[in-house]
């Protein structure tokens, strides 16, 4: 008896599952329905404001493809194009849709006027920066803008290679990863003997003695800095952010200082005197010295180009999300909060930007001051440089998580795909010349 | 007592069935993400930048190669 009993109550639960289950089936139907439907009125909704549009007297000779950018605008942004001089809609209608959405919704009447009263090259220049610089140009005084847009380039380049400088093989990458492990691992040998050889040699009685350890004290000194290059070597050797010509020039430069660290160790083999071997070891530490202040240099390259890539990749998805939100105003859907999160991603970014151009200046600054002087003093300056970019990854680091928010957002309009489905083709890269340049 | 349950037995079939029966609608679904997500892109790359001077920082050992020319000095 208690067996049918509860065998009727699991029959009955699971067929209330199987009801619940096929009543959100229908309502989800239902509301794919209603957005088809929605879709219809909204596109009904744009015709006419198209055909209101042309009735306008400024705007009677404008494009259809113009005034339909313009249509399909929220409108309290369309308003702000729609009072323009026929020339100056123009101009600004022949922008990308996104990018002239991103311009309406995020100035205001009077600097959308002064933007759209230059030329159609800046304005495109204008419209392609993300909307932390847009608006910030955008307040600047008319010199001050065009100046501001002439260090501006804006290019298109293939996806594959938009974000990295060089594509290295496969089997050379390994190669790379095996020589920097061995080199690490003799590095560590190296430097460890001559703390020992040191040791010994400062604790020598008898010239003889002291002849002994100094020879062991520099071959240990000259492999410890041999295998340094070498760690150095490859890490350029397996980074794509460096471009094929600077990696071949930063390589060819350590090889070539590899050879004569690898000729002192043979000389060094060949002395006899102790004042010889004293001498010698003056050779050693004058190179060290060089490649010392070198290493700087190329390790603030490996680290400023890796830096870069996250800023090209970064502000190519803030483009992206730009199409999203102009997709949504499109359909109708409330952008509000992605645009606010737009708003935070992109300042952090500008942030980032900031401090990264900060480390450029100092970087270019202390490059050209080492190259000339060759003093150690110039490794604060390169090491500052450092510093700054670090801190512009970190802010980076800031923007990616606002992104990770930002995404659920994304997700739940329906509009991931716009932003993960890998690029095909072209896309464009905006790039700010640097002062220094 | 056994009309009571036959009737229920009937009734919670009844609706079984019914349920059952429902045709599924087809609702379009989001793509997952994928893994070369451009999100998780940057992420790589941050995370690459981090690293970039792994391996080169070594301030111990930069000191002992600065003291080389006291060194001589001392012998």
């Amino acid at each position: 008896m208690k067996k049918i009993v509860i065998l009727v109550l699991l029959m009955f639960v699971f067929s209330i599952i199987v009801l619940a289950e096929n009543e959100v089936k229908q309502i989800k139907t239902e509301e794919a329905g209603n957005a088809v439907a929605i879709t219809a009125v909204k596109e009904q909704t744009r015709a006419e404001i198209t055909e209101q549009l042309k009735e306008r007297e400024n705007l009677k000779e404008v494009s259809q493809e113009g005034l339909d950018k313009i249509a399909q605008l929220k409108e309290q942004n369309r308003e702000k194009i729609q009072e323009l001089k026929q020339e100056q809609v123009e101009r600004l209608t022949a922008v990308k849709e996104e990018r002239l959405a991103k311009i309406a919704r995020n100035l205001n009447q009077k600097n959308i006027e002064k933007i759209s009263s230059l030329d159609q090259e800046l304005i495109e220049k204008l419209a392609s920066l993300d909307r932390t610089r847009l608006k910030e140009y955008a307040e600047l005084s008319d010199e001050e803008l065009k100046a501001k847009l002439e260090k501006i380039n804006v290019k298109k380049v293939s996806v594959e290679k938009a974000f990295k400088e060089r594509t290295v093989a496969k089997e050379k990458v390994e190669l790379a990863k095996q020589n920097l492990n061995q080199a690490k691992e003799e590095y560590k040998q190296a430097k460890e003997q001559l703390k020992e050889q040191k040791k010994l040699l400062l604790g020598a009685e008898d010239d003889a003695k002291k002849f002994e350890y100094l020879r062991e004290y520099l071959t240990s000194a000259a492999n410890t800095i041999i295998n340094r290059l070498n760690i150095v070597k490859e890490k350029i050797n397996e980074n794509e952010n460096i471009d094929e010509v600077a990696a071949s020039e930063m390589v060819a430069d350590i090889d070539s200082r590899i050879k004569e660290l690898e000729e002192n160790k043979e000389k060094i083999s060949t002395l006899t005197a102790l004042d010889e071997l004293k001498e010698h070891g003056k050779v050693i530490a004058e190179q060290w010295r060089e490649i010392k202040l070198k290493n700087s240099i190329k390790e603030t390259e490996m680290l400023r180009a890796n830096v870069q890539e996250v800023f090209k990749r970064s502000e190519h998805l803030e483009a992206r999300l730009e199409k999203v939100l102009a997709d949504m105003e499109e359909k109708g859907i409330p952008t509000e909060i992605i645009d606010a999160k737009v708003d935070s991603f992109s300042s952090k970014i500008d942030e980032a930007r900031n401090l990264f151009k900060q480390s450029q200046e100092k970087f270019n600054e202390a490059k050209n001051l080492v190259n000339v002087t060759m003093k150690i003093a110039e490794m604060n300056q390169v090491k500052e440089a450092q510093e700054l970019a670090q801190q512009a990854n970190k802010k980076l680091k800031e923007a990616h998580a606002i992104l990770v928010d930002l995404m659920e957002n994304v997700k739940n309009a329906g509009l991931a795909k716009d932003v993960e489905e890998p690029e095909t083709g072209e896309v464009e890269i905006v790039e700010e010349v640097s002062e220094n340049e | 007592m056994n009309k009571i349950i036959g009737i229920s037995i009937m009734a919670v079939f009844l609706l079984f069935v019914i349920g059952c029966g429902k045709e599924p609608s087809v609702t379009p679904t989001e793509p997952a993400a994928t893994e070369s997500s451009t999100v998780t892109e940057v992420n790589e790359a941050i995370s690459n930048a981090d690293k970039s001077l792994e391996d080169l920082e070594d301030t111990e050992t930069d000191k002992e190669l600065d003291d080389l020319g006291s060194v001589l000095e001392q012998i």
